[in-house]
């Protein structure tokens, strides 16, 4: 039992890290950028909605373990955005059913929003003199929500189905 | 977090972290970072996706390194041609008197009025000598490091505790008691009082010989000064800037303006000596294109999960010699820093990445070429420069330029075609790397520049990471190349 779980986190992970290197591929340079879904988000969101709760924590190190194999941000601001999205969507499943699409939709779009404006404030906050304003604009992290959201709408059981994940998922759809 | 009891805890957890986020506590990020960079190991998972595009990223590698050569040799001129600007132009100011090549480095961690400046080793500079940008006189070397030779400090004439004694040479002379042609006399150091709203930098006149004073140009006059230092006379008849009237917190104040912008853009200076002491020709305090004194990187797989970030993963880290804020280049080009260096792994920021701050020098275009140096459009340092972006739409570089000192130079009085190159002023980013094309706007800014680069270098995978001398076999500080 415990090794299948082992075993199931460790595919979420290798999951996770392709999906995160992908949404990276697909922003470089582009001027489509912020429309890109934030791929790596929505995965966790729609795996956590069928997680037992007590493993939440493991899913938000292991979302911020992956993120920073690619990410230039600090360690401990992607350790705490992760943190903070998993309980603000404990919160949120506690009060909306996160498995039926709209709501599964308005709460990934609504976190995607959250975390990006967190690492957003944090760069602004390390670097105050420099930038003295948030590095990136409204519309952009809108564009990035509402797209991560679209995705979440039409993928999101799929993403919970990937193979090899089905130890973590414990509430029916 | 089965119970509202760990969720507390949890709640907890993600404050702590989220506070430590924003208010930085080094030790403790260090070893989160530490922690984290086996992660990094997870990007061997994803090589697939690199080989898709590693045609067209060779092909975008091989044509910015094709004219590589050229690149360097004109680097290499802009850096000789820059120094120049150290000597002052007034060759009145040069008669009689040695003058010492010396490079802004870095300021000392505790005092931002302190710079600490490299020069030939074997230079004879001693405590008590002058500095001077140009015509301008910028302070006193204050110590030289024994255990790094060719490694000194300068105080600044902004210091607090800074006097140097100034004439003023006015329109008005003969009032205040004085005869016509007579100098008034004053003490000048430290800064006017900017207040909250961070004022132009001026600095603090003291004991005014006629209290009447309003204007004038103001040069060091130190000849009569009591004490027994045996430089102090070097630095007579350099410049300080020109005496104004200002209102400063509801007060009138008497305030020398300043020719240098002594807060970001100083960087080439010259140590004033005895004629005797003088150091022959030019000194390429740091040659940018040594190849030991670089390391070749491997970037990992393009882009950053931060769509607004240009943030990417170097596969080289402390165990190989690479340190905070060593520059990265592909060739003569610039195209960022590392952030923070793990062991084996290190977090680069490139240049479009917000907040990232680097100095920097002007060469103006004429004709695709740079000028000769000492004309009035030789390069110029332009000062500190701060990334904001890139503009999505054309892919151009965003940096906003303070240009406390506005531009002057001869001819017409539009903008400034130039090549912007970094400058000397960090230790782990080398001068001479070229940044790339922007059009300089005249008049004081701050102003936002767009800067064409040849090749952004987003999806690079090959670069170069600065590691300046430590591999070459030689103490830092003992640098004397040539070009």
């Amino acid at each position: 039992m415990i090794a299948s779980r082992t075993l199931a986190w460790a595919l979420f992970a290798a999951w996770i890290t392709w999906f995160f290197a992908l949404q990276a591929r697909l922003s470089a340079g582009s001027s489509a950028a912020p429309w890109v879904p934030d791929l790596g988000l929505v995965l966790s969101l729609s795996l956590l909605a069928r997680l037992e709760e007590r493993e939440a924590p493991v899913l938000a190190l292991v979302l911020a373990l992956s993120r920073s194999a690619f990410s230039s941000e600090p360690a401990v601001a992607l350790l705490a955005g992760s943190l903070g999205l998993v309980l603000l969507a404990l919160a949120a499943r506690s009060v909306v059913e996160l498995t039926g699409p709209l709501w599964r939709a308005l709460i990934t779009g609504g976190l995607v929003l959250a975390f990006d404006l967190w690492l957003a404030l944090v760069q602004a906050a390390r670097s105050p003199d420099a930038i003295g304003r948030l590095p990136v604009g409204a519309g952009a992290l809108l564009a990035a929500a509402l797209s991560s959201a679209t995705l979440a709408l039409v993928a999101g059981p799929a993403l919970a189905h990937l193979p090899g994940l089905t130890p973590l998922r414990r509430r029916p759809w | 977090m089965g119970s509202s009891r760990s969720r507390t805890l949890h709640l907890i957890v993600f404050l702590f972290l989220a506070a430590l986020s924003l208010r930085p506590w080094k030790s403790f990020e260090d070893k989160i970072e530490v922690a984290f960079e086996p992660a990094r190991a997870l990007r061997g998972l994803t090589l697939p996706l690199a080989w898709l595009s590693a045609r067209e990223v060779r092909a975008a590698e091989t044509a910015l390194l094709a004219g590589e050569d050229s690149r360097r040799a004109t680097g290499r001129a802009v850096l000789a041609s820059a120094q120049t600007s150290a000597a002052p132009a007034d060759l009145a100011l040069a008669r009689g008197r040695g003058l010492i090549h010396a490079e802004v480095v870095a300021r000392a961690l505790d005092d931002p009025n302190r710079a600490i400046v490299r020069f030939a080793p074997g230079s004879e500079v001693a405590r008590g000598m002058p500095a001077v940008c140009g015509d301008f006189y910028v302070g006193r070397v204050v110590s030289v490091d024994p255990s790094r030779p060719g490694e000194g400090a300068i105080d600044l004439v902004t210091g607090k505790d800074f006097r140097v004694g100034g004439a003023v040479f006015d329109p008005g002379s003969g009032s205040g008691g004085r005869t016509a042609g007579e100098p008034a006399l004053l003490v000048v150091g430290g800064v006017v009082p900017r207040g909250r709203e961070k004022a132009e930098l001026l600095l603090a006149t003291h004991c005014p010989s006629d209290p009447s004073l309003a204007a004038g140009l103001v040069r060091v006059r130190e000849i009569d000064a009591p004490g027994n230092d045996p430089y102090r006379g070097l630095a007579d008849g350099f410049r300080l800037g020109s005496l104004e009237r200002v209102q400063r917190g509801g007060t009138n104040l008497l305030a020398v303006r300043p020719g240098l912008d002594y807060s970001s853009g100083l960087f080439q200076i010259a140590v004033v000596c005895p004629s005797q002491h003088a150091a022959a020709g030019l000194n390429l305090a740091q040659d940018p294109f040594v190849e030991d004194r670089w390391l070749d990187g491997h970037l990992a797989l393009a882009g950053d999960p931060s769509f607004w970030r240009e943030g990417r993963v170097l596969s080289a880290g402390t165990d190989q010699g690479v340190e905070d804020g060593a520059a990265l280049s592909l060739g003569a080009s610039f195209l960022g820093c590392v952030v923070r260096a793990g062991h084996s792994t290190s977090k680069v920021r490139l240049l479009g990445d917000a907040g990232l701050e680097f100095s920097a020098l002007a060469n103006p275009e004429s004709g695709g070429r740079p000028l000769a140096p000492g004309t009035s459009d030789a390069p110029f340092t332009i000062g500190r420069l701060v990334s904001l972006g890139r503009d999505r739409s054309d892919g151009v570089l965003l940096l906003r330029w303070e240009a406390a000192i506005p531009l002057e130079m001869d001819g017409s009085n539009g903008p400034v075609q130039a090549v912007l190159y970094t400058a000397s002023g960090q230790r782990a980013v080398p001068p001479g790397l070229r940044i790339g094309t922007t059009v300089l706007p005249r008049g004081r800014g701050p102003f936002l520049l767009r800067v064409r680069q040849e090749q952004d270098g987003l999806s690079f995978t090959r670069v170069r990471v600065w590691r300046g001398l430590r591999a070459s076999g030689r103490p830092d500080g003992q640098e004397n190349d040539r070009p």
